[in-house]
């Protein structure tokens, strides 16, 4: 039997996820799934919100509680110390009355079979409550950034007059992007289909994006509200995103490959935008993965040769014949969509930036013996560090003679807000209401 | 110890009716404890075997709020019931639903405690509650049988949506 003491069960079970991220190197999404918080539950958005709040400013309000602490919590009740790292989020940066917070986590620490702390949690978020300054006063890097060291260092480094701005923008929560197939609906109209089953004004819904398939919305909306999500009329991808696809548009044809292609957002929209005599193939080495790319496209109805396979070793899968265009999205950081995936700044590692570099280097080595002569390939990242991004490019031309560098072609108002590289164009995370992407179109010239 | 799967509504093997244990020895406290573990973990204050698809009559139960005052029940059998109280119930294998029982407010119970030995004791509050409603899993029985039918339909739907609504959500990109 179970008794409902639903507030204090969500900030036990948030504990556990947070723990689970920050301690054991899980996933976020991964640990909110384990915790199994039932879809109808009406606190379930506000435990989602205090899981990712508490993860994305975490640094922060753990130097903090240790100011209102005398002695280190032992190891072994880590939990406790966790939950009012939860306590103390929720008093900075909610609405929740404080006397709720306090009498929710307290029961929270019996849940969590810690009885004998009780009392400490109740004096620990009433000193905290009673405390006429919550602002965080240190010189600490970490915490007043809410980045770990490694990463505020290699920021810094690649983008030595933007660094703060992309910490900023990084620590704000991301809008919801939709993609509109052209196929079934127009964007105008699908938003005023939001609008009308939402029963709200098509203002108050979002905005049509500066890419021609794009709504951006004001409030995100589950996705089983979307009208006709099931018929493929939409799919959720950031406007960053979309914008690999669109500056292909001019090249679009032939033999295409996506490689690197789950969970296949991209992979729906070239097959919204080819004509019926091009074919994609799209390969991603994840064989769950590539289930989801496999479902996302017949729920879009479209039609794709799908193959599971390590897209950098070409002899177990490829059939001899030459790409015309290759869409590489690649294996990455994800430090461009720290602000929709908070937990990146606890998962990654520096060594991991190395690492990946050389998974870039040679996925993209591999493939450019698979290109037509004259064919282009856009290696694409959803990462701000130039070790994964203009360095690979830099890289690759050092073994490679046959590169040309190409221009994206884009609307004005996209490519006015990109940042012009070495060999490429990376989109900052924040702006525009984007994600952080980098972009790099290779043509392979005719020797 | 070991964290037990807990069958879910409507699963069929939740009414199998359990039947009455013979021994009470280490391999059966093996069990007792990891139901502990699994209850506690899961936030219960009560879970009956049938529930981790052991089909023995055993319960284990701690109401307290200190998690420091746990019950087992082997073989446990209502002897006397007094008084009825409307209180609001959920449970482990309907997660995330809650609604009001009417029972009785106090019983008296008779079984085996963890050492096999005889015991009798009159129950109420919370206790009392939860035995009834532990008890009701050893003969195949959930609280939502005692909503009507309308309402149990209502939790069917519920429970299959979250299932569907949990395979979806790989679905955003």
């Amino acid at each position: 039997m179970q008794i409902n003491n639903n507030g204090a069960m969500i900030r036990a079970k948030a504990a556990h996820v947070v723990d689970a991220v920050v301690n054991k190197g899980r996933s976020l999404d991964r640990a909110i799934e384990t915790a199994n918080i039932d879809e109808t539950n009406s606190q379930k958005s506000l435990f989602k919100a205090i899981c990712y709040g508490t993860i994305r400013f975490y640094w922060e309000l753990k130097l903090q509680l240790g100011q209102y602490i005398s002695r280190p919590i032992k190891r072994k009740d880590n939990i406790i110390e966790t939950l009012l790292i939860i306590g103390f989020f929720q008093i900075k940066k909610t609405r929740i009355p404080s006397h709720a917070i306090v009498a929710q986590t307290v029961e929270a620490v019996r849940l969590l079979k810690k009885p004998n702390l009780t009392a400490f949690a109740n004096a620990v978020l009433r000193n905290f409550i009673r405390s006429s300054s919550k602002e965080c006063i240190n010189s600490n890097e970490e915490a007043i950034f809410n980045h770990p060291a490694w990463l505020i260092k290699m920021l810094k480094n690649s983008w030595p007059h933007k660094w703060q701005e992309i910490i900023e923008n990084n620590n704000i929560q991301a809008p919801m992007w939709l993609r509109v197939n052209h196929k079934k609906i127009a964007t105008k109209d699908y938003l005023k289909k939001i609008a009308y089953s939402q029963n709200l004004s098509i203002d108050e819904i979002g905005y049509i994006g500066d890419l021609d398939q794009s709504i951006c919305l004001k409030n995100p909306i589950s996705v089983k509200s979307l009208p006709d999500f099931d018929n493929g009329y939409v799919s959720v991808q950031d406007g960053a995103a979309q914008i690999a696809v669109e500056c292909l548009l001019n090249d679009l044809g032939g033999n295409i490959l996506d490689a690197c292609a789950a969970p296949g957002g991209k992979t729906g929209q070239l097959l919204e935008k080819i004509n019926d005599d091009s074919t994609v193939t799209a390969v991603d080495i994840d064989p769950f993965r590539v289930e989801i790319i496999k479902e996302n496209l017949s729920r879009l109805e479209l039609k794709a040769k799908i193959i599971t396979a390590d897209v950098a070793d070409t002899k177990s899968w490829w059939d001899s014949q030459l790409f015309d265009l290759i869409l590489m999205d690649a294996p990455c950081s994800a430090t461009g969509v720290i602000r929709r995936h908070p937990d990146i700044k606890h998962l990654k590692r520096e060594k991991d930036i190395d690492a990946l570099n050389k998974i870039q280097v040679n996925i993209i080595n591999s493939l450019w013996h698979l290109l037509k002569p004259g064919g282009k390939l856009l290696y694409v990242t959803c990462s701000v560090l130039e070790e994964e991004n203009d360095l690979v490019i830099k890289k690759l031309k050092l073994l490679h003679p046959d590169i040309l560098i190409n221009n994206l072609l884009l609307n004005n108002n996209i490519r006015d807000v990109m940042h012009k590289t070495n060999y490429g164009y990376q989109l900052l995370p924040g702006i525009k209401g984007m994600d952080g992407f980098y972009f790099s179109y290779l043509e392979k010239a005719i020797l | 110890m070991t964290i037990l799967r807990i069958l879910e509504f409507p699963d069929p093997k939740l009414r199998i009716k359990a039947v009455p244990i013979e021994t009470v020895d280490d391999s059966l406290r093996v069990i007792i404890d990891n139901m502990f573990e699994t209850m506690y973990e899961a936030l219960g204050i009560g879970l009956a075997a049938t529930q981790v698809d052991f089909h023995k009559r055993l319960l284990v139960a701690d109401v307290s709020s200190e998690k420091d005052d746990p019950y087992v029940l082997i073989n446990p059998r209502i002897i006397e019931k007094d008084g009825s109280k409307v209180s609001e119930e959920g449970c482990l294998s309907v997660p995330g639903y809650f609604d009001s029982v009417k029972r009785a407010e106090t019983v008296r119970v008779s079984f085996l405690d963890r050492g096999g030995n005889q015991q009798e004791e009159e129950m109420t509050g919370m206790l009392a509650v939860c035995v009834q409603h532990e008890i009701d899993h050893l003969d195949g029985k959930l609280f939502v049988d005692y909503l009507s039918e309308t309402k149990r339909q209502k939790v069917r739907k519920k429970l299959h949506k979250q299932k569907r609504v949990q395979s979806d959500s790989s679905m955003v990109l």
